[in-house]
């Protein structure tokens, strides 16, 4: 086991977003970060489930 | 209009109101690669009974215990969806789906039952302008479950605020309501 958090290369995970558009994405990044502002979140409608698939190759130590 | 409780408890509580929850949809592991689908839930309502949150806590901060009977594994919530969204059907769109729509006319009948709470599958919810959140809606069919020790965690940096006793008791009767109806052809 590899114990080391600095081992993985930066490829090793990646995280792929199914929502619709980068625009979208980008949006919710922007509004996410700024929710305490009530008309931005009924006006760019930020407050929307998502779904992040996340995918991670697995190592071994043989590797 | 609803009441909020913003002060901060440490245990888990029915009402409590946590953003950014995730659900995790799958995880598998398939030629050396694990793909993990999740969902990340703006904000969610708890609806597991207080007093099994309340068991939970004394029982975990025991020191001493003589069993672990009344831990939960698991704790029931349910997502709030904006009612602009809810209106237009759009509140799941970033998943992909489309859902049934409502009449934004408020002398309209759906739009009624939903405001007036006399729709089983919704709970609709007006906040306070000090409270950090659009008017929402509570869909009951939309239930889940996390896992109690993430959500506890979770709460400590995502907590908005808590539904005060008597709305939450009106919220957790309607969500048992929901769950024991029964469906006639």
């Amino acid at each position: 086991m590899v114990n080391d958090e600095n081992y993985f290369p930066e490829d090793y995970i990646t995280e792929e977003k199914t929502s619709p558009s980068e625009a979208t994405e980008e949006k919710y990044k922007k509004e996410l970060d700024e929710q305490e502002n009530k008309e931005a979140m009924k006006k760019y409608g930020i407050s929307k489930p998502v779904r992040i698939i996340i995918k991670a190759r697995i190592i071994d130590d043989k590797d | 209009m609803i009441k909020i409780d913003k002060s901060y408890q440490e245990r888990l509580a029915q009402g409590d109101i946590i953003q950014n929850v995730e659900f995790i949809e799958y995880a598998i592991e398939k030629a050396g690669i694990i793909e993990i689908s999740k969902i990340v839930f703006p904000y969610i309502i708890v609806l597991t009974q207080d007093c099994d949150l309340e068991q939970d806590y004394n029982n975990r901060q025991d020191t001493n215990p003589s069993n672990q009977d009344k831990q939960i594994i698991s704790v029931i919530v349910a997502p709030l969806y904006n009612v602009e969204h809810i209106y237009d059907g759009k509140h799941l769109s970033e998943l992909g789906l489309q859902m049934q729509t409502i009449s934004k006319n408020p002398k309209k009948s759906d739009n009624n039952n939903l405001k007036n709470n006399n729709t089983p599958r919704y709970h609709f919810l007006e906040f306070d302008d000090a409270v950090e959140i659009v008017d929402s809606v509570i869909d009951f069919k939309h239930y889940f479950t996390v896992n109690a020790n993430y959500l506890k965690e979770i709460k400590k940096t995502h907590f908005i605020g808590k539904v005060d006793v008597l709305y939450r008791e009106d919220i957790s009767q309607r969500f048992a309501a929901f769950l024991s109806r029964i469906g006639l052809p």
